[in-house]
């Protein structure tokens, strides 16, 4: 199974603004720009400064809308930007449908 | 008895409890562990009795334990089965001192339901399993029985 990436994006904005409960139009999450950090003010070059507790949020929110398991050093790797959470999503989501297609 | 608790791997009397934790009164609302796996699994009992202080204003001629206090017990449990991942040999925090365990926090509380009052009377025997970990940020799953009936379940995230 693949979904298409835009798709991907908006989902996780869509789940980040509400999970959060952040005042803000999830449009306007820019994909490439780093979502965790404390020196990015909210607004300012488009980052959020979200802390470790909403970075486990967000974990706990991918796994419950796609299904999958989100390894703990995946955390670490690729939990930088919209763009590299939808390609984590995506290659979970291929890795879950071989899994599957083995069984 | 703590060297005979301390042999006893499986559960956490009170003396061990008041090493891991800093509650104290009235909000220590964990009595005794009965079942431990450090980090991913803990069992323990909170004693309610008419006795307890909040029984005094909720409510005078209705005593109805707060749910807020038994997400409380949840937490506390949870607590124990975090902080013994790091120390699997249950020795004391800091025995020179016995300065008391570092606060830990809640960040969330997240599809608490309760299911029945708790009154005098009851043992609550609460669960807590560990899902995942952020960090020093913990998600685990929660639940409260009586008498082998869920009264509360749901899941939090500490900082522990």
């Amino acid at each position: 199974m693949h979904l298409d990436n835009t798709e991907v994006k908006s989902g996780l904005k869509a789940m980040i603004v509400d999970r959060l409960r952040l005042d803000i139009d999830p449009a306007s999450i820019p994909d490439g720009a780093p979502l965790f950090g404390g020196d990015s003010q909210e607004g300012e070059a488009g980052g959020l400064g979200l802390d470790s507790v909403e970075a486990l949020e967000i974990v706990v929110g991918i796994e419950e809308k796609w299904g999958v398991v989100i390894a703990d050093d995946s955390v670490a790797k690729e939990f930088h930007s919209i763009d590299t959470l939808a390609a984590l999503v995506n290659r979970l989501i291929a890795e879950g449908g071989k899994k599957a297609a083995c069984a | 008895m703590p060297s005979q608790q301390a042999a006893t791997p499986a559960g956490l009397g009170i003396q061990e409890l008041l090493q891991l934790l800093p509650h104290r009164y009235p909000m220590l609302m964990v009595d005794r562990i009965d079942s431990l796996e450090p980090g991913v699994f803990a069992e323990g009992i909170k004693c309610v009795t008419a006795n307890e202080p909040f029984f005094q204003g909720h409510f005078p001629e209705h005593p109805i334990m707060p749910g807020v206090l038994i997400v409380e017990s949840m937490a506390q449990v949870a607590g124990v089965m975090l902080r013994t991942r790091s120390r699997p040999d249950l020795a004391p925090v800091e025995p020179a001192t016995q300065k008391p365990a570092r606060p830990g926090v809640m960040a969330n509380i997240h599809r608490m339901r309760f299911r029945r009052p708790v009154v005098p009377g009851d043992q609550l025997r609460v669960r807590a399993t560990h899902l995942k970990s952020l960090g020093t940020i913990h998600h685990v799953k929660v639940e409260a029985r009586v008498g082998g009936e869920l009264v509360a379940d749901g899941e939090l995230m500490l900082g522990a």
